[in-house]
C-alpha cells in the first residue's frame, strides 16, 4: 500500500466492490492503518506487518509459493496452431467464458520472455505484448513523451486488473471500446504478429476487420506493438465516459494525437470506441482536419463528419442517440482541453 | 462497542454456504431456465444432457412429490415451469451431477421448444390489458376532489423509478441433506428460515416438523433473500429427497442476476395542489408497480408505497392508488425500503416540479410542509415524537446550509463547464411489518454452568450487526461482559414460526424476545441469590446484578456471576428460557386502510451536493450530510455503518444502477460489466451522518430501527444532480426518470432526443450560413 495519502489508500482498495458499507468506513479504516506507518522514517515491510499481527504470517510465503507453482506450457513453439486460445493476463477471457476456457486448449503467454519489455528502437517505442497496463504507466518512455498517459489509464479497470491485463490481451480481445486500443490507435501504432517463425506488421487502424475479428491468423500471436516517438509541436488527449467513472467500460471513449504549426493542424489521428463494431479510427474526420486551422467552425465540421463515420448501436452502455451525442462532446472536449486559449466552452453549446 | 462478526470477516473465518465442509457423496445442482419470456412449452429435451457422464439426474415438475407451488402472499408461483413460461430465467429443470462443472455443461445441453406468447415488460401496458395481480389499492384522507379548487397552483406530471439488483456478495444458495425418518435438513442463505421451511414442506409434501432450516449468516440480503431464497432451498431439498444424497445449489452470479427479482420499478402519475405560499393542500398519485411474473411480496411492497407516498409531509387531502401489475419479468421483490423509496421519490418529484413552476425553491416547500407532532397520517395513525423539523433545523445549522447555498451559487456563476447542485431530503419511515401478524419473534437464551451465555433467535445475521445488538441487550439485562455471550445460528428448531429478518425490525423484534427471555432467567437468578444471601427475605427486588456481582439493597456482595450460576444450577432452577415478543399497540384494517400500523417512525434530514461536468454529462456526488434520528443507539458503530451503507445504496439506485430489459424481456444488464454499483471512488468525499440523540420511548433501551430509512436520503442525489443540470440549462424541461445516469444527464443538458435529426439541423444551418 502506498501509505500516507488518500490516493494510495483508494488505489490499494479500488478493485473491490462492497455492497454493505458504501466504502466510507473502509476508507477510514484503511486510512487509520496507513497513518500508523507514516509517522516515522522507517519503511514498513510485509514482515513488520506480520510481526504486528496485521497480516497473518503465511502471507510472507505467498510470493515464493506462487513462484513454485508449476508453469505449464512455457515458451512458444511452432505448433502453436494447436492451441484454441492464446492467453495474456486472462482478465477478459476468463471472465467472459469461464466454462469454455476450462475445456479449451490454451497457451499461456505470460511467461514468454520475448514478449516482455518496453524499449526504443529506430525512433519507435516498442512495447512487448506482455507489458501490463501497470508496466506502461510506470514506464519512463511513456512518462517522458506522454506524461498524461498515467492519468488516462487510471480509468482502465482497477489496480489488480491493471497489474494483470496485457497490451496483447487488450488489443486482441478486439473490444470496440478497449481503452488501450483507442489510445494506441491515435498514435497510429503498428502491431507485429508472429507465428513463432516469421513476423509481419499491420497498422492497428487496419487490424480490426469486424466485431471481435482481427487480421490475426489462428496460429499467430502478437509479439509487440510499436509507434513512432513523437517530436515537434505535438498534442494528445484521451477522453472516456462510462456509467461509473472508475472500474467501468466506456460508453464512448476517444483519443487524439495531433501536431500543429501556427494554429494549423499538420497531422492528426483521432480514434473512438463504442461507436462502431470495431475500435474506430476516424479517418475521414482526420482528413478534414489535416491542414485545417484550429477554429471552432472547423471542429464543428469535424464533429459532423465523425457522425457520418460512426454506427453506434443502442445497448446497455447507452442508446445510439446518446453515443452519437457523447462522441460529439468528447471531440469538443479534446480541443477544449488541449487549446483552451482558442476554444471556449460556449462554442460547443449548439442548442439544438 | 463493535460488530463481533467483523473479526471473523476480516480473518476470513466466517462461514457461508460455500464454505461448509460438505460430506463425501455430495451432489451439485444447476438450474435450466426459460430462454423465452412468455410462451407455451412445446417440447423439453433432456435426453442428451442426461447421458453426459457424471450427470446423476434431471428433475422437472413431474418429479415433485408435493405441490409445485412456492407463492407466499398469492399462490401463483410454480417452483418449476409446467406447461407455460412467464419470464426469462424461470426455472424449468434441475440438473444434478457429480460436479458443478458437469451440471452446468448438462444445463447447456438441454433443449427447449417454446411457442411464444406476447411479452409485456411495461406496467402501464399490463394495467391496460387488465393484468393486475391483486385488486387496486387505494389509501386516502380528506377530500382530494374537493380540495383542488382551493389550490392556487396545481401541477401534474409523470415520473419513473427503476429497478435495482440486490448484488448481495453471496449469491443465493442452499445445501440440503436427508436425515432419518424422511426428513430434510437445509442450510440456506435466507432472511426467512420459516418461509423456506414452509415452501419446502409444500413442495415435498411433508410436515414442517420434518424440515430443519439452519442459517449461519448471509453475505448480504437487502431483501433479496426475504422471499426469494425459498426456490433454491426447495430445489436443493427436492433433489436431496429424491436422490437420498446431500445436494448443494449455489447460483453463479450470472444465473442469480438473470433468475431473481429486483426492486420493483414504478411508473407513476402525480397531481399536487398548493397555495401560492407553497402549502400543499392536496396530493394525488397513481402508482403502476412492475411486479414481474408473480405476486411474490409485491402486494405488500405496494402497500408500503401507499403508506409512505407523502414522505415526511403533512398533507390534509391525499389519494394514492396502487396497481400491482403483472409483467413477463422475474418476480420483483423486497429491496431495502420495500416500496417506501418508490413512493417518496414521486412526492419529491411533485414538489420539485411545483417549485419549478411556481418559482419557489423546493426546500422552502419541503420545509413548510413538514409533518408536526400529533398530525394524522393519511392512514389514520397519529404522529408521535416527530423529528422532522428538529432534524431539518439541525442539518441547516450544523452543516451551515446558507454557506453551502451561497458557495454553490458563487461556483455556478463563475464556472461554465461545471455546475453544482444540492438538495434537501427529509425522511419519515414507519417501523413494523405492515402485515400486523408478522410482528412477533421468539428467542432461546441458555446460561451454562460456567457462566457463559448463548442466545438463539429468529434474527438472521447478514452483515447488519443484529447479533451484536442482541448481545448488547443480553449484556445489559444480566450486567455481564460481552465476552461471556455468544450468538447461535438461526434455526427453525430453536426458533419456530418466525418472521423474516426484514422491515428494519430484526433488532427490535428479536431484542424484544431476548430481553423477555433474559428477564425470565434474571428473575430466577434473583430469587436464587436471595435464598443464598438472606434466607428469610422474600422481596427479590432488593437484589440487583451489576457488573457481574450480586448487590443486596444497593450494596455489593461477594457473590459473583459464576458462583451464582453454579449454585442456581445446584438448586435445580432452570437456566434457560424461551420467550416470545409481540409488538404492542399496532393494528391495521385492510378494508378501510386505516389504523395504527407502525410502532414508531424514523426521521431525519440529509443535504446532498453534486457536481456535474456539463461538457461530458458525468457527475460526482460531493457530499452527503445528514442528521438522523437514531434514537439512543444500541451500537453507534453499527448504526453509522448501516446509515452510510444505506445512503450509498440509495444513491446507487438513483444514479448509476440501471436495470435494462429489452422488449423481449431479456435483461441486458446481466453482468457486473454492465450493471454498475457504487465503487470506492464513487463514495462521496464527505459523508457526515450526525446522531440527533433523541430517545425513542417505545424502543429497546430508547433505540430505533436503522436498516432501511437512511436509504431514502439517496433520493437527494437525484435532485442535487438535477439542480446542477438546471443551473446549466434553466430552460430545460427536465424528464423525471431515475436512475439519472450520465446518459440521461447529457440528454437533458443538450435536450435533444434525436441527435441525428439535430445534427441534420446543424448541417442545414451551416449550409445556410455558408451561403
Amino acid at each position: 500500500m502506498q501509505t500516507g495519502n488518500s490516493t494510495g489508500v483508494l488505489e490499494s482498495l479500488d478493485g473491490n466492490i462492497c455492497r454493505c458499507t458504501g466504502h466510507n468506513s473502509i476508507i477510514r479504516a484503511a486510512q487509520k492503518v496507513s497513518d500508523k506507518f507514516t509517522s516515522g522514517d522507517k519503511i514498513i515491510t510485509q514482515s513488520d506487518l506480520a510481526e504486528m499481527k496485521i497480516i497473518p504470517e503465511y502471507f510472507l510465503t505467498i510470493h515464493d509459493r506462487l513462484q513454485n507453482l508449476s508453469q505449464s506450457g512455457e515458451g512458444i513453439n511452432s505448433d502453436s496452431k494447436s492451441y484454441g486460445y492464446f492467453v495474456g493476463g486472462g482478465t477478459d477471457l476468463f471472465v467472459q467464458r469461464p466454462d469454455e476456457m476450462m475445456n479449451s486448449e490454451i497457451k499461456l503467454l505470460y511467461n514468454d520472455k520475448d514478449l516482455f519489455g518496453i524499449d526504443i528502437k529506430d525512433g519507435y517505442c516498442v512495447i512487448g505484448s506482455n507489458a501490463t497496463v501497470t508496466d506502461l504507466r510506470e514506464c519512463e518512455i511513456l512518462k517522458k513523451y506522454f506524461p498524461e498517459f498515467d492519468g488516462f489509464m487510471n480509468l482502465f479497470g482497477s489496480t489488480p486488473i491493471r497489474n494483470n491485463a496485457t497490451v496483447g490481451g487488450n488489443l486482441n480481445n478486439a473490444s470496440p471500446i478497449g481503452d488501450m486500443t483507442i489510445f494506441f490507435l491515435s498514435l497510429n501504432s503498428v502491431v507485429t504478429l508472429t507465428d513463432g517463425i516469421s513476423e509481419r506488421d499491420v497498422f492497428l487502424k487496419d487490424y480490426y476487420l469486424s466485431y471481435k475479428k482481427t487480421d490475426r491468423l489462428k496460429n499467430e500471436y502478437m509479439k509487440c506493438l510499436k509507434f513512432k516517438l513523437p517530436d515537434g509541436n505535438y498534442f494528445y488527449n484521451f477522453e472516456k465516459v462510462s456509467k461509473r467513472t472508475y472500474l467501468d467500460i466506456a460508453s464512448v471513449n476517444s483519443s487524439v494525437f495531433l501536431k500543429t504549426e501556427n494554429n494549423f493542424i499538420t497531422e492528426i489521428y483521432l480514434s473512438a470506441g463504442g461507436v462502431s463494431a470495431i475500435p474506430l479510427f476516424l479517418s475521414k474526420t482526420c482528413e478534414i482536419l489535416t491542414g485545417a486551422e484550429l477554429s471552432p467552425d472547423n471542429i464543428k465540421e469535424a464533429v459532423l463528419t465523425a457522425q457520418k463515420e460512426i454506427s453506434p448501436i443502442s445497448d446497455a452502455r447507452g442508446s445510439e442517440d446518446y453515443k452519437r451525442l457523447l462522441l460529439t462532446r468528447l471531440i469538443y472536449a479534446h480541443f477544449l482541453v488541449l487549446f483552451p486559449e482558442i476554444f471556449k466552452t460556449e462554442d460547443t453549446y449548439e442548442r439544438l | 462497542m463493535k460488530d463481533y462478526d467483523m473479526i471473523h470477516h476480516v480473518r476470513g473465518e466466517s462461514q457461508f454456504i460455500d464454505d461448509i465442509n460438505f460430506p463425501n457423496g455430495t451432489l451439485f445442482a444447476s438450474v435450466f431456465y426459460s430462454p423465452v419470456a412468455h410462451g407455451k412449452i412445446k417440447n423439453l429435451d433432456i435426453d442428451y444432457a442426461k447421458k453426459i457422464s457424471g450427470v446423476v439426474s434431471i428433475i422437472t415438475y413431474k418429479d415433485i412429490p408435493g405441490n409445485n407451488q412456492i407463492g407466499g402472499i398469492v399462490q401463483d408461483e410454480p417452483l418449476l415451469a409446467e406447461n407455460e413460461v412467464h419470464f426469462i430465467g424461470m426455472p424449468v429443470a434441475i440438473v444434478i451431477a457429480g460436479t458443478q462443472f458437469i451440471a452446468r455443461e448438462a444445463v447447456r445441453n438441454i433443449k427447449i421448444e417454446i411457442d411464444p406468447l406476447p411479452v409485456i415488460t411495461d406496467p402501464r401496458e399490463a394495467f391496460a390489458k387488465g393484468e393486475l395481480i391483486i385488486e387496486p389499492r387505494i389509501f386516502s384522507n380528506g377530500d382530494v376532489d374537493g380540495a383542488w379548487e382551493k389550490c392556487d397552483h396545481i401541477i401534474e406530471g409523470q415520473c419513473e423509478s427503476g429497478g435495482q439488483e440486490h448484488l448481495y456478495l453471496e449469491t443465493q444458495g442452499s445445501f440440503a441433506y436427508p436425515v432419518e425418518g424422511g426428513g430434510i435438513k437445509i442450510v440456506s442463505s435466507t432472511q426467512g428460515p420459516t418461509a423456506v421451511q414452509r415452501a419446502v414442506s409444500n413442495v415435498l409434501g411433508i410436515p414442517m416438523n420434518k424440515i430443519e432450516v439452519e442459517v449461519l449468516r448471509l453475505g448480504g440480503g437487502f431483501g433479496g433473500k426475504e422471499d426469494q431464497a425459498s426456490a433454491w432451498a426447495a430445489m436443493a431439498a427436492l433433489s436431496a429427497k429424491l436422490l437420498n444424497r446431500p445436494v448443494k445449489l449455489v447460483l453463479p452470479r450470472h444465473d442469480d442476476i438473470i433468475m431473481t427479482g429486483k426492486r420493483n420499478p414504478y411508473s407513476s402519475d402525480f397531481k399536487i395542489g398548493l397555495t401560492k405560499e407553497g402549502k400543499i393542500l392536496a396530493y394525488e398519485a397513481v402508482f403502476y408497480q412492475n411486479a414481474g411474473a408473480s405476486a411474490d411480496l409485491s402486494p405488500a411492497i405496494l402497500d408500503r408505497t401507499l403508506f409512505h407516498c407523502a414522505n415526511a409531509y403533512y398533507i390534509p387531502n391525499v389519494k394514492a392508488t396502487g396497481y400491482c401489475c403483472r409483467t413477463n419479468l422475474p418476480s420483483n421483490t423486497a429491496f431495502r425500503g420495500f416500496g417506501g423509496p418508490q413512493g417518496k421519490f414521486v412526492i419529491e418529484c411533485a414538489i420539485s416540479k411545483a417549485a419549478e413552476k411556481m418559482g419557489l425553491e423546493a426546500y422552502d416547500i419541503q420545509k413548510k410542509n413538514l409533518l408536526k407532532e400529533n398530525d394524522e397520517f393519511h392512514y389514520g395513525q397519529i404522529a408521535k415524537n416527530v423529528q422532522t423539523l428538529s432534524t431539518w433545523n439541525a442539518a441547516e445549522e450544523q452543516f451551515h446550509f446558507e454557506l453551502i447555498r451561497d458557495r454553490i451559487n458563487k461556483f455556478n456563476s463563475e464556472n461554465s463547464n461545471f455546475k453544482k447542485g444540492f438538495a434537501f431530503m427529509p425522511i419519515c419511515f414507519g417501523i413494523a411489518f405492515t402485515n400486523t401478524r408478522m410482528n412477533q419473534a421468539n428467542a432461546l437464551v441458555n446460561v451454562y454452568t460456567d457462566g457463559s451465555v448463548s442466545f438463539s433467535t429468529a434474527a438472521v445475521e447478514m452483515g447488519q450487526g443484529v447479533n451484536s445488538k442482541i448481545k448488547e441487550v443480553v449484556s445489559r439485562v444480566f450486567s455481564i461482559n460481552h465476552n461471556r455471550i455468544k450468538s447461535e445460528t438461526t434455526n427453525t428448531t430453536r426458533s419456530a414460526n418466525t418472521s423474516p429478518t426484514a422491515a428494519s425490525s430484526g433488532a427490535d423484534l428479536n431484542c424484544g424476545a431476548v430481553y423477555n427471555a433474559c428477564n425470565k432467567i434474571l428473575s430466577r437468578l434473583k430469587i436464587s441469590a436471595l435464598q443464598e444471601l438472606k434466607k428469610n427475605e422474600k422481596n427479590a427486588d432488593k437484589i440487583l446484578i451489576k457488573d457481574e456481582f450480586v448487590f443486596y439493597e444497593g450494596k455489593k456482595t461477594d457473590l459473583g456471576w459464576e458462583e451464582l450460576i453454579e449454585l442456581t444450577y445446584a438448586k435445580r432452577i432452570s437456566l434457560s428460557a424461551h420467550e416470545h415478543f409481540a409488538t404492542p399497540e399496532i393494528f391495521f384494517d385492510r378494508d378501510t386502510n386505516k389504523g395504527n400500523p407502525f410502532r414508531y417512525h424514523v426521521y431525519g434530514t440529509a443535504i446532498t451536493e453534486a457536481t456535474v461536468d456539463c461538457l461530458r454529462g458525468t457527475y460526482v456526488i460531493d457530499s452527503v450530510q445528514a442528521v438522523h434520528d437514531f434514537g439512543i443507539s444500541l451500537n453507534p458503530v453499527i448504526d453509522r455503518g448501516q446509515a452510510e451503507g444505506a445512503i450509498i445504496q440509495g444513491i446507487g439506485w438513483m444514479t448509476i444502477e440501471e436495470i435494462i430489459y429489452n422488449k423481449d424481456g431479456k435483461l441486458l444488464t446481466d453482468l457486473l460489466s454492465t450493471y454498475k454499483v457504487p465503487d470506492i471512488h464513487f463514495a462521496p468525499k464527505v459523508m457526515d451522518v450526525r446522531f440527533l440523540g433523541e430517545p425513542n420511548p417505545v424502543g429497546m433501551f430508547n433505540s430505533k430501527a436503522i436498516g432501511e430509512p437512511p436509504l431514502m436520503y439517496g433520493i437527494g442525489a437525484y435532485f442535487a444532480i438535477m439542480n446542477a443540470v438546471k443551473a446549466f440549462r434553466p430552460d430545460t424541461e427536465f424528464k423525471l426518470s431515475a436512475p439519472i445516469t450520465p446518459e440521461k444527464v447529457l440528454m437533458n443538458l443538450y435536450s435533444c432526443n434525436n441527435v441525428r435529426d439535430a445534427e441534420t439541423v446543424l448541417a442545414n444551418n451551416r449550409k445556410e450560413s455558408s451561403l
